[in-house]
């Protein structure tokens, strides 16, 4: 049959220039990206699209501090994607806290919990810094080192057991549960009137 | 500028209500002490008088008093002024009760809802205290208040495990 | 046969790699429209290549598979059917309800394979894209009743031959009010604003398409691409005056100036259903169908009425 690692040039360079967004964007870095997305500095020419389905979309912004239920979010949304699949960090609250680094709500170390390829140090960086990380993020693809998802999938005790210790066990089905019985109680009163 | 529209507000309302203290602050601002027995009351009497929406309930955790002060921000649209209702209650878990206000004003609900999860203070009639809002499982099995006595760092250090990192006697922080 | 065969591969060939271009005019027209530079015009290829290329893929099923393959062997044998010069594989047997029919199976694949999913968003979408067709029917029906009332035969071929010798089909009145209503049903069926319910990125998650991921998005992508063909050249065909040029002596000169006459026509078309669609909003489900069973409905019934005077 056709060997396709001989087209791996080829491939790496439609994955480099077509890489798709699950509009997903946390904390307050959100702000950053309607400049990037619009005709200032657009990043349309670089064949970046926001995708709303997570099914079809390969690189996950993380814009600015993760708090533990957004991050419960985050991983669900993270396993959905199929491979290969890329992780860019803004900001200096996914590295090590950054302004909340006492707060009880806001991860300080994100890459105990989810791999992470570019990180871009700021608060929150520019959009000039920001096409700098893309770019990076398109070199490392382009040679083949992106390989987050490789390592998530290889060392998935380390992952999860850091996100068991944070969340408590069973955590994907007591946060699927939690609000179950309220909606069932007022589903039961409106039935009654 | 004279402030004679809020003094026209205070006294009309102190003239129906004579257990409360008002007085107005600045343009477009009045306050007034009540004891915490009577706040269904009062609160009926500023809906009457035509005190349309209530902004928000803030808790201020006085501990050297021992005493929680809850704060009624009430807006009225007619007369253009913003209210604070300020009362006291006592400290201790158990004895922090005061009665809901729900049925008078029905966004009074979230509010408790909010005041109960970081302040523990309980709202007799409200039946839907328990009703998951901010704080995740874990935070709230674990006790994580905004009260002054529940020890913030050591809690942050203990869940992410960073003990190394911060002393509470250092003035600057290499981190 | 070898060289039945090797017609219906050019012409599939061709048919992807304009379609693929078509695409990227759309987005970078669209790109130019809100004054950015655009994406290169190859995009879509690449958009392709990085989906085929994934890979993990989530499947939920047979049908699931199935629905995605049907859509695109439908797609792939309506343009066998819709004349293109003269190296349409069976163009005497294309008549007008038969293409009709055949380009709207491919979004019936899609609901079977996006409700199969199980995904809530995927069952609303499929709901309104189902509704959408729904909509489209009636207009559609009266245009296709005027065309066949005006020349008297439903052949394709019969129509575009006719309209070598009497001019294009929308200088005759009631052509043109079927040309009208037809092109709004064209917004419909590209998906574009402001009938694009059905895909409606943001809103309810890409409609049907939230569980296509991978392989199954890259395939959905080639069956867009030749629908876009599709649906251009058959309305070049049916009200512009698709090509059959027979001046040069060669035939493979003949062929290649009617595929650029043809694409012309069909850029052209492409283009007024982009503009179209860069200025306005997104209609709602209901407001769509009051529209479409409104203003289109009756320009195609007064076409309709006109043409059998």
């Amino acid at each position: 049959m056709v060997d396709w690692r001989l087209y791996e040039p080829l491939i790496n360079f439609a994955r480099k220039r077509s890489m798709w967004i699950v509009a997903f964007c946390t904390g307050c870095g959100g702000i950053e990206m309607p400049p990037l997305a619009t005709s200032r500095y657009d990043f349309e020419r670089f064949g970046i699209m926001p995708n709303p389905a997570p099914r079809m979309a390969d690189l996950f912004l993380i814009t600015g501090y993760v708090t533990p239920k957004t991050l419960k979010r985050i991983i669900i949304t993270y396993e959905m994607q199929p491979d290969p699949k890329y992780v860019l960090a803004h900001g200096s609250c996914p590295l090590n806290g950054g302004v909340y680094w006492d707060g009880y709500n806001a991860i300080k170390h994100l890459d105990k919990y989810l791999p992470i390829d570019v990180a871009i140090a700021g608060c929150m960086p520019r959009p000039e810094a920001v096409m700098d990380g893309i770019q990076k993020m398109m070199e490392l693809i382009e040679t083949g080192k992106a390989d987050g998802w490789k390592r998530y999938k290889e060392n998935y005790e380390y992952y999860k057991k850091n996100q068991d210790e944070l969340f408590g066990e069973g955590w994907r089905e007591k946060t699927a549960r939690r609000w179950i019985p309220w909606l069932m109680d007022k589903k039961k009163e409106v039935r009654e009137e | 500028m004279t402030l004679e529209k809020e003094e026209n507000v205070v006294r009309q309302i102190l003239e129906k209500a004579p257990y409360a203290e008002g007085k107005v602050r600045r343009a477009r601002r009045i306050e007034f002490h009540i004891p915490a027995e009577r706040i269904k009351e009062f609160l009926t009497l500023l809906k009457e008088s035509n005190f349309e929406t209530m902004m928000q309930i803030t808790a201020v955790d006085w501990i050297k008093d021992g005493e929680i002060e809850l704060v009624y921000q009430m807006w009225s649209y007619t007369h253009a002024v913003h209210a604070f209702v300020k009362t006291r209650i006592p400290r201790e878990v158990e004895k922090a009760k005061v009665p809901s206000v729900k049925d008078i004003y029905p966004v009074a609900e979230t509010y408790e809802r909010d005041a109960h999860e970081f302040y523990k203070v309980y709202f007799e009639g409200n039946e839907k205290l328990e009703m998951p809002w901010i704080l995740e499982d874990e935070d709230r099995e674990a006790g994580v208040c905004h009260r002054k006595d529940f020890d913030v760092l050591n809690y942050v250090k203990r869940k992410y495990k960073i003990l190394d990192r911060f002393e509470e006697d250092k003035e600057d922080y290499v981190i | 046969m070898i060289e039945i065969a090797l017609k219906a591969l050019f012409i599939l060939i061709y048919a992807t790699f304009i379609g693929f271009m078509f695409m990227g005019m759309i987005r970078i027209v669209t790109a130019r429209i809100h004054r950015r530079v655009g994406p290169p015009i190859y995009q879509p290829i690449l958009d392709t290549i990085k989906l085929l290329s994934k890979k993990s893929n989530i499947t939920h099923g047979l049908i699931y598979d199935f629905g995605v393959i049907y859509a695109l062997g439908a797609t792939i044998l309506a343009i066998m059917f819709i004349p293109l010069g003269n190296i349409g594989v069976l163009r005497a047997y294309g008549d007008l309800v038969l293409i009709t029919f055949l380009l709207e199976i491919p979004m019936l694949g899609i609901m079977f394979a996006a409700m199969s999913s199980g995904n809530p968003y995927a069952g609303i979408g499929a709901q309104r894209a189902l509704l959408t067709m729904l909509a489209i029917q009636v207009p559609l029906g009266f245009a296709i009743v005027a065309l066949a009332e005006y020349y008297g035969t439903f052949s394709t071929y019969e129509i575009v031959m006719a309209q070598q010798s009497m001019g294009w089909s929308i200088t005759a009145l009631p052509l043109l009010f079927a040309a009208i209503a037809y092109d709004l049903v064209l917004q419909a069926m590209f998906g574009k604003e402001p009938f694009d319910i059905m895909i409606a990125p943001g809103e309810i998650s890409l409609g049907p398409m939230v569980e296509f991921g991978g392989k199954h998005m890259g395939i959905l992508q080639i069956q867009h691409a030749i629908a876009l063909f599709g649906e251009t050249l058959f309305f070049s065909n049916i009200f512009l005056g698709g090509a059959a040029i027979t001046i040069f002596g060669s035939s493979i000169l003949n062929t290649i100036a009617t595929l650029v006459v043809l694409l012309i026509k069909q850029t052209a078309v492409l283009l007024v259903a982009t503009f179209m669609g860069a200025i306005f909003p997104r209609f709602t489900i209901d407001q769509a169908t009051r529209f479409y069973w409104k203003w289109p409905t009756i320009i195609a019934a007064l076409g309709a009425i006109l043409a059998t005077l």
